[in-house]
């Protein structure tokens, strides 16, 4: 089901898009990056250079997506199911950055239900 | 001449022979290495020790008579992006430093099982982003035919330690042209297979659709025997190929008599470096003194091939990387007030800028409003593309053209403006959007006596054709000989 | 179509599920670790599901095809080929920072739920069923930190949605326990919802009388259970309904129910708005499901459960609550089959199954077929009752020891030499032997006092240890007295 939630840009026919400081920032946010400020005025200029290069995409007449032609695999290609063992603990646990016993632990995430189903 | 300055084969014949072990082949190999390192800065971790190990146990079994392949006891470097167990693989990042995986990837497992022995994992641009090897996270490799220059990239370490002669054979990965673009900066031979040819499980993703394993070394023949031991179908990676391996050396120097070569026409533009284009258009004569034909075809869309590569690469990098967050393994920042500001913290201080820039330009190309003018129209412009030059290599056998438009360029000289690095990459990523096997042989140095490659492409898992035409060049061309002072 | 919940004449209310089934494959969606439960944490975990850089995906093909029987049990239309797809949002439980489903071409379209086994008209529609891997489990500390377990990260999942065409709460449980008992006769899920092997969001909304679309809607997570679902629901319903009459403008929000409170509490805005950026899956390629490959997985279909109801109900004359009950699993529909055709009593049988074995005889889990009493045997059982060899009385005591031993009647009968008294020789013996007991009583009874004929019943019952018949005792002693 398709939900796109508004977000703050706003493309056009005006190509290629107005990119703001805003859209940096919105970006950035989807991207969990961020920029020190004495960067960020480079980044939006190098951004906006690559997108006005990248932009000559919209010369091209290129029909419909091809999804139909792309080469498909029928089920007999498929895994069959057996479950195996996987990782040691220690190897799955080896290169955690912070752990409670055999748990992963990060700071709390806020809402305890989540963003996409019931946990 | 010394153990190191042999080609692989050669030096698997006097292995085979039992004219040399194996740990004489790998310690002349480190003794090399220990010499040039200083100056090139190839290897990110050189593993002497596992290497001798490893070497001594080729050596038994060699004396128990058990039944070895032509490469066994070859030493061999394999690029960092390439998973080794117990051995760090750091994809030239700070995210990764320490990182330790617990299994090998499925080409380093054949290449262990063939018996070669690995000596260390080499230098490249972080996540395999970059032209020039300029952007890992722990300093850049040298081009050992000029310190001041790069050796290209992403697999600039790689290439850099072949043709320093530390090694003669090594793994590296092609997403754009990162082992043909250094191999021909660095006048080596780089060969990515067919899109499938090789098993993607344990290569650490940047481009998924794009992405496959490479080898370098200095000769061919070598080339053409290493790929054949990481080839064919692997059930752990869904998109490799079930087309079976034939012995790509089978018919490695049959003639080339009436073969029909597609000379792009827009790989002849104003962006060619004029030294450059002399020397691939020697090249081109002499293979039609081989026999061949040569034709000018004509292919448009080339014209697009870095805006659709830009955007595809970008988008499916940043779905590839989204996963390093701090959370199960990788560097975590040290202070963060919350668990958002961990994850930012994190991927900003732990990625370089060249990675963010790619992470933000894919991002932005996949998110609604933006996707269908960017991510699709990319990927519709690239099958587009991927059937034209389809169409093509059904009137030729193979294309041929530059690999790079410029010579080794100075380190630092293209830092500031990534736009001119991507250009870098013109020739060369066409291969990749359309799934196709390309070789880079050198063809000539520039008047500043630095190599010039050039590319042969050819027909999806046509690999032993390619290598065909790449190596009755190599017969007929004097490149072979010739190794780098390493600025002495 | 599905029964409108009027709201005055003016609104009506609009609800859509979305389930998530665990499916009951041995290993994960996209990697071989086994599927297990109650494990140590990050023990079945590897690589892929990890997220471990290099590390790629490879289908499942047994949860390809439960998610082909799925798609025919609820009569969708399985697509020619299906795209996998990445969902890329960043959270603790999800390492690669993206999940792995399926958006532009799910693996099937439509089919519907039926509701009601008397009215075929009574059935909501299905928008799509897709495959997609589950999210790792967090545990939330009250020290401020989040702790995660993979183990659960990975296995397959099927989602189904279904158009926004239900009518009201009551009918979204109708709907929920009617789609549970069909995956679990198909035999892809166990539909436990406390194991959160079952999982539900709806989305509500009030709309003007015949609009279309959904209107301003409220998504609602964290319905972990039946009575949740329901509970939730109907409190977004009075919350937007309220709103309504209030004249405030309603806007589209996210909550979660609140088992605790028993109340929906909002999400925050900026979590709620989520840019998934799908685009179609790399690492996999599309999957092609041809028409063979569907006709080869109709046998594999059992007959469903409305169509049982109502064949029960047809065949078995049985009434249609009780068609519901004895249908509502599988296992235990084709016990009471079994039964009911061999001791040629349907409506005994079901009385009997209905109480006897579910109620009396202890714990029975009807979703696993493990009946304490064969149902051959009980059909014997029931037999002996109805041809007269044992009482009712004697037949349910008989029956809680068959529990027990797992024996069949015969051999408990002759065992226990339990068969009904019908000699007329050893029953007057017996009421002779009583009455020589009793003198008292007797005398009582010939001078008229009549009750206490069931004393002399109740006598002549012990004397025979419970085996005497009735009927004939009740002549006998009548005879004598």
């Amino acid at each position: 089901m398709s939900r796109s939630f508004s977000v703050p840009l706003h493309p056009g026919n005006d190509m290629p898009p107005k990119i703001t400081r805003e859209t940096v920032e919105h970006i950035a946010d989807l991207a969990k990056l961020q920029f020190a400020e004495e960067d960020m005025a480079a980044f939006v200029r190098q951004f906006r250079s690559i997108l006005v290069y990248v932009d000559r995409l919209s010369e091209i007449d290129a029909g419909e997506d091809r999804v139909s032609e792309r080469e498909r695999v029928g089920p007999e290609h498929l895994r069959e199911d057996r479950g195996e063992a996987g990782l040691e603990r220690e190897e799955s646990l080896r290169n955690a950055p912070d752990l409670e016993g055999s748990l992963f632990a990060v700071p709390r995430v806020v809402d305890k239900g989540d963003a996409r189903g019931s946990s | 001449m010394d153990l190191h300055d042999l080609s692989a084969r050669a030096l698997g014949g006097l292995l085979e022979r039992g004219e040399v072990s194996s740990e004489e082949s790998v310690r002349a190999a480190l003794r090399r290495m220990e010499a040039v390192e200083p100056r090139i800065h190839a290897f990110l971790k050189v593993t002497g020790k596992e290497a001798l190990r490893d070497a001594r146990s080729v050596d038994a079994a060699r004396r128990r008579g058990e039944p070895l392949g032509p490469l066994a006891g070859v030493p061999i470097a394999v690029k960092d992006n390439l998973c080794t167990r117990g051995v760090q693989t750091t994809c030239g990042s700070r995210m990764l430093q320490d990182f330790i995986l617990p299994y090998d990837a499925t080409a380093v497992e054949k290449v262990r099982k063939a018996h070669l022995v690995i000596i260390g994992k080499t230098n490249m641009d972080e996540f395999a982003m970059g032209s020039s090897t300029e952007n890992s996270a722990f300093g850049s490799t040298a081009n050992p035919w000029d310190l001041s220059r790069v050796p290209g990239g992403s697999s600039g370490g790689a290439a850099a330690a072949v043709a320093a002669r530390a090694v003669p054979l090594a793994l590296g990965s092609d997403t754009g042209g990162s082992v043909r673009q250094p191999a021909a900066l660095t006048g080596v031979v780089g060969l990515k297979p067919t899109y499938g040819r090789v098993s993607r499980y344990g290569l650490v993703a940047f481009a998924s659709s794009l992405d496959q394993v490479g080898v370098l070394g200095r000769e061919v023949r070598d080339c053409a025997g290493l790929c054949r031991i990481i080839s064919g179908h692997d059930p752990r990676d869904s998109t490799s190929s079930r087309a079976p391996v034939p012995d790509f050396e089978a018919d490695l120097d049959g003639n080339l008599t009436g073969l029909r070569i597609g000379v792009p026409k827009e790989y002849f533009g104003s962006a060619l470096d004029p030294e450059v284009e002399t020397a691939v258009r020697g090249a081109l004569r002499t293979l039609e003194g081989e026999g061949a034909v040569c034709q000018e075809v004509e292919i448009p869309l080339l014209e697009y091939a870095v805006a659709i590569y830009q955007v595809l690469a970008s988008a499916e990098a940043s779905s590839n990387l989204a996963r390093y967050d701090g959370v199960v393994y990788g560097r975590r920042a040290g202070r963060f007030s919350n668990l958002e500001d961990m994850y930012v913290r994190t991927r900003s201080e732990g990625f370089g800028s060249e990675v963010k820039r790619r992470i933000m330009l894919g991002t932005f190309a996949l998110s609604s409003g933006y996707a269908d003018a960017y991510y699709r129209q990319a990927d519709r412009a690239r099958r587009m593309l991927e059937r034209d030059v389809q169409r093509v290599l059904e009137r030729v056998d193979v294309l041929a053209g530059p690999t790079s438009p410029t010579a080794a360029f100075r380190i630092g000289e293209k830092a500031e403006d990534p736009l001119a690095m991507y250009l870098m990459d013109t020739y060369t990523l066409p291969a990749n959007l359309a799934g196709i096997p390309a070789l880079s042989l050198p063809c000539g140095f520039t008047s500043k006596g630095l190599p010039v490659g050039f590319q042969i492409l050819g027909k999806p898992f046509d690999e032993a054709g390619v290598l065909r035409v790449g190596r009755a060049y190599e017969r007929a061309s004097p490149w072979r000989a010739r190794g780098p002072s390493l600025g002495s | 179509m599905g029964q409108r919940e009027p709201l005055g004449a003016v609104f009506e209310t609009v609800i859509g599920l979305e389930v998530h089934a665990q499916l009951k494959t041995r290993s994960k969606l996209f990697c071989p670790c086994a599927v297990a439960f109650g494990r140590e944490p990050n023990t079945q975990v590897c690589p892929v599901c990890l997220g471990l850089p290099g590390a790629l995906p490879v289908v499942n093909r047994r949860a390809v095809e439960m998610a082909g029987l799925t798609a025919l049990a609820l009569g969708a239309e399985i697509l020619p080929f299906s795209v996998f797809a990445r969902k890329n949002y960043v959270y603790p439980d999800l390492p690669k920072g993206y999940q792995i489903s399926q958006y532009d071409r799910p693996f099937a379209r439509g089919g519907s739920v039926f509701l009601d086994p008397e009215d075929e008209s009574r059935a909501i529609p299905l928008s799509r069923i897709h495959l997609e891997e589950d999210a790792g489990k967090s545990i939330h500390t009250e020290e401020g930190r989040s702790l995660i377990d993979m183990n659960r990260c990975g296995v397959p999942l099927v989602e189904i949605v279904s158009e926004p065409k239900i009518g009201s709460p009551e009918e979204a449980h109708r709907y929920l326990t009617e789609l549970r008992k069909i995956l679990m006769y198909a035999g892809v899920s166990d539909g436990s919802m406390q194991e959160g092997s079952l999982r539900c969001d709806a989305n509500l909304s009030v709309r003007p009388r015949g609009s279309t679309g959904m209107g301003v809607r409220t998504e609602i997570k964290n319905l972990n259970s039946f009575r949740a679902v329901e509970r939730g629901l109907r409190a977004a319903l009075e919350r937007q309904a309220a709103a309504l009459h209030a004249g405030d403008t309603r806007v589209p929000e996210t909550v979660l129910w609140d088992a605790g409170s028993q109340r929906l509490v909002a999400m925050r805005a900026k979590e709620s708005a989520q840019d998934y950026r799908h685009f179609p899956e790399p690492d996999l390629f599309p999957l092609e499901i041809n028409g063979t490959w569907v006709e080869d997985r109709m046998p594999g279909i059992p007959e469903l459960p409305m169509p049982k109801v109502r064949r029960f109900m047809r065949e078995f004359h049985l009434p249609r609550r009780d068609a519901e009950i004895l249908t509502q699993s599988r296992p235990l529909a084709e016990y009471f089959e079994t039964c009911a055709r061999r001791c040629g009593d349907p409506k005994t049988a079901g009385h009997w199954i209905m109480t006897e074995l579910l109620h009396e005889v202890g714990e029975v889990d009807v979703s696993t077929g493990n009946f304490p009493v064969k149902a051959e045997d009980l059909a014997d059982l029931l037999n002996l009752i109805a041809d007269g060899t044992l009482s009712r009385r004697m037949g349910k005591d008989l029956f809680s020891r068959m529990a027990l031993t797992g024996l069949p009647p015969g051999d408990m009968v002759r065992s226990e030499g339990l068969v009904r008294l019908t000699d007329r020789t050893a029953l007057t013996e017996a009421a002779r032997r009583v009455m020589t007991q009793c003198p008292r009583e007797v005398e009582a009874f010939r001078a008229g006092n009549h009750s206490v004929f069931e004393y002399f019943m109740g006598q002549v019952m012990r004397e025979t240890g419970g085996r005497a018949d009735p009927v004939l005792a009740r002549r006998i002693l009548r005879d004598l007295l």
